[in-house]
């Protein structure tokens, strides 16, 4: 597994790199899930699929909680997938796949995720279960 | 920190694809795949049985989507989408039978059957991507193009009034009418859910973007700019009058759901008919071991 | 197999060749035909209609002869055996269809009961002018089968034939009446569906992830799955590949429309019938087929009444032509006479097939009426005089 040092404004060689690993991997995709600052893992998570992507932007542009950029990196057909720039965001609705033309990207929800404020919440509204 | 993983889940719609076809031919930012995404989550929404379900298309570039979902698909003859699926229908009822093809080519030379087909009422789910072109061909003029655009058959603008589908397809007798747009993702998605559950002839316009030629002929920007286009200048309209949901170049887009009626469908109609004059004598099953032995 | 009982009308009946040509379709197992009217052949369906609610099937009208013939495609894919009939005008549209089922390998029978053309023509009189077009009408490289019956009995067993080899091949046979043929009443025996072979479908038996619905194993012909039996398979009529994906390179084309020829050319001797009569040292052949044999045969006793050696070669199967048959006789015979109620279409196969080896006379007819026995007669004097 290679550990990347940037989310964004991400050197070339790096995504180069990182491209040669997708694409030996079986369907050519990658998936980003994000540990963030204090440990929590972020509502939802996106999955790409490199090289069935176009670049047509509409991932990015509709995504309601502006989670996508498009890349700097190619594929192998010279589109810039998209890449995820803050992870912290994604909620894991999968607009993004049920508007991709090209079935290059979905995202879900990561299992039994809270985040704090949302566990103090829960624990503060009693026991109904 | 970015971690690049081995990643074994699974795309909502990647089971209903033939994967080993991907990536597929569309243009960037066409919407054709698009509507398929909402296809996919509507068949997994209505819990429909994949081995019953069979998907006829025609010619063009919606016509090839027959060659990318994994179901019994029949890629037929420009036009003829919807008798072909008509003869598949009757010859096995139990069939959930869609026909996904495009505007030119249900409208233009497959006109004669969409009109007859909804006379019938016809227990067929027709999806109509409407990128007001002939896109496969080139960039021509199709029934629906607009007035004022400009196509390769039409260099100096067309002049022809443009077929209003909705209203075409309601007068015909379709029991099931909607038009959304490819920005409407989760709306297409439900209505094709709807149209599931009616028996009879439902028929969905989605109106998408064909980027490399109608979008660049016209100057309207592209794939994303006509998405944008759609999010301003959609209006949904609800059980609007099918006459006043025409399309002009660049106007409103009427979208919604215009038409839910009920209607016995041609197969109902067929079996009481025969039940009233032949009684007993009449054989509803059509009895197919004299086929394969 | 043997037919299925419900289909067959067993008994002696008085009727014509439409009629004959629906009940032959019915013993065959046909449970679907879609149709368009056209003189001389609507009765087909209209018999079709009134018969196939009383045996367990569907009948339905098209808007056009475009939809009738793909209408019956789509019902063969779902399961049954499948038909339409027409006339000139009609078979003219159906022929982009006509082209799909060959290319997809649907297996369907296409009636044409030729009437007098072209264009709107003579629509109650005959012809037999559709003979090429049966042949060739469709755009590309494809093979049919076509037969030619010449009375309402062969009406009947040789519908049960075309159905047979449009399964056994997987091609869509044209089956070449004509007016007379069509509207001439006569006795037709129909025996007891256990005395009727009937072809199944080549249904496959692999497995789902086994099976190529494109694939063969050797004998050209692949096995064929229904829609709704989970196989999820794809049917184009674009160039395919096995898995019958477009596949759209000359490598491809070539290896497809080659087994598409050769699945049938192969298997010519197999497929093609004739009624042949005092061939051995004949001097003159009479090839004919349809309702002109008919009159062909009087024309060939009162030869032999003048004592001529004229030998009968009658085309039950049209195409593929046989024309192993006529090089082989022209190493023999002296000349081919060919009537036909056309301005010569079959004349050039059997010119072709002789290779100039024994003369070839054709006596055509513009269609409208059948010949006079003696045109065909004077035909055979010349021939003899070569």
């Amino acid at each position: 597994m290679l550990t990347l040092t940037a989310i964004c404004d991400v050197d070339h060689t790096i995504w180069r790199d990182a491209r040669s690993i997708i694409t030996s991997c079986v369907v050519g995709k990658w998936s980003e899930s994000y540990s963030l600052p204090g440990g929590i893992v972020a509502k939802g998570r996106v999955s790409i699929v490199v090289e069935r992507c176009k670049a047509c932007g509409f991932c990015v542009e509709f995504c309601p909680t502006h989670v996508l950029a498009l890349s700097s990196a190619f594929n192998s057909k010279g589109y810039h997938p998209p890449h995820v720039v803050h992870p912290e965001k994604c909620s894991g609705c999968d607009l993004c796949g049920m508007y991709c033309p090209d079935f290059a990207i979905y995202g879900m929800k990561v299992p039994g995720v809270k985040y704090p404020d949302e566990a103090k919440a829960e624990k503060t509204a009693g026991g109904e279960q | 920190m970015l971690n690049v993983l081995q990643d074994d889940t699974v795309n909502p719609v990647e089971p209903f694809l033939r994967t080993d076809r991907m990536p597929h031919i569309w243009c960037p930012g066409c919407g054709i795949g698009t509507t398929v995404n909402s296809f996919a989550r509507a068949l997994i929404e209505s819990k429909i049985d994949l081995q019953s379900l069979a998907l006829v298309s025609g010619i063009g570039c919606t016509g090839r989507v027959a060659g990318y979902v994994k179901l019994d698909s029949f890629h037929t003859t420009h036009g003829r989408a919807i008798p072909f699926a008509t003869g598949l229908k009757l010859a096995n009822p139990k069939l959930n039978v869609v026909v996904y093809s495009g505007d030119g080519d249900l409208s233009a030379i497959g006109g004669n059957h969409l009109i007859h087909a909804a006379r019938r009422n016809i227990d067929l789910k027709v999806i109509c991507v409407n990128n007001l072109i002939y896109a496969m061909t080139g960039g021509q003029t199709a029934p629906t193009t607009p007035g004022h655009a400009t196509t390769s058959t039409n260099p100096y603008g067309t002049f022809e009034p443009a077929f209003n589908l909705p209203h075409l397809v309601e007068a015909a007798g379709a029991v099931y009418v909607a038009r959304w747009t490819t920005f409407h993702v989760r709306q297409l998605s439900r209505s094709i859910s709807e149209a599931f559950q009616k028996k009879g002839f439902s028929f969905i316009e989605v109106i998408s973007p064909c980027p490399t030629l109608y979008q660049r002929r016209n100057k309207m920007g592209d794939g994303l700019d006509t998405m944008k286009y759609y999010k301003e200048k959609s209006k949904v309209k609800h059980g609007a009058p099918t006459s006043e949901v025409g399309l002009t170049l660049n106007g409103e887009i009427a979208v919604g759901k215009f038409v839910d009626r009920d209607r016995p469908d041609y197969q109902t109609m067929m079996r009481a008919q025969y039940h009233e004059s032949l009684g007993d004598r009449y054989i509803e099953e059509p009895e197919m071991e004299c086929v394969c032995g | 197999m043997k037919a299925d009982p419900h289909g067959v009308l067993t008994g002696t009946h008085f009727i014509d060749g439409d009629h004959a040509c629906c009940e032959g379709a019915l013993a065959a197992g046909a449970r679907f035909a879609a149709g368009y009217p056209i003189t001389p052949s609507t009765e087909v369906v209209e018999r079709f209609a009134s018969r196939v609610p009383t045996v367990g099937g569907s009948f339905i009208q098209m808007e056009d002869e475009l939809a009738a013939s793909i209408a019956l495609q789509g019902a063969v894919w779902g399961g049954a055996k499948a038909f339409t009939v027409t006339s000139g005008p009609g078979f003219s549209l159906m022929m982009e269809h006509i082209g799909y089922a060959a290319m997809t390998e649907t297996p369907c029978v296409f009636v044409d009961v030729q009437r007098g053309g072209p264009s709107t023509g003579l629509p109650t009189l005959p012809a037999q002018a559709d003979m090429m077009q049966a042949r060739w009408g469709s755009h590309g490289d494809y093979e049919i089968i076509a037969l030619c019956p010449n009375s309402p009995q062969e009406c009947f067993d040789l519908t049960i034939k075309a159905f047979n080899m449009a399964e056994e091949f997987r091609v869509p046979v044209m089956f070449m009446m004509d007016e007379v043929v069509g509207h001439m009443t006569e006795k037709v025996v129909i025996p007891p569906a256990d005395q009727i072979e009937v072809v199944p479908r080549k249904h496959t038996r692999k497995s789902i992830e086994e099976y190529l619905p494109y694939g063969t194993n050797g004998d050209m012909v692949p096995e064929m799955a229904h829609a709704g039996e989970g196989y999820k398979f794809h049917v184009t009529g674009l160039t395919h590949d096995e898995r019958g994906y477009p596949n759209m390179t000359p490598q491809t084309q070539d290896k497809l429309v080659k087994r598409l020829q050769n699945k049938v050319r192969n298997a010519a001797d197999r497929i093609c019938l004739v009624e042949e009569d005092h061939l051995d040292g004949a001097d003159i052949v009479v090839v004919s087929y349809g309702i002109t044999s008919r009159v062909a045969q009087r024309a060939i006793d009162l030869g032999r009444d003048r004592g001529m050696k004229i030998g009968k070669l009658r085309l039950i199967t049209a195409w593929p032509f046989p024309d192993k048959k006529i090089a082989e006789l022209a190493s023999r015979v002296k000349a081919f006479v060919v009537p036909e109620l056309n301005l010569g279409q079959m004349v050039r196969e059997v010119e072709r097939s002789a290779a100039g080896r024994a003369k070839t006379f054709a006596v055509p007819h513009a269609g409208g009426g059948v010949h006079n026995p003696e045109e065909i007669l004077k035909a055979i004097v010349e021939a003899s005089r070569c």
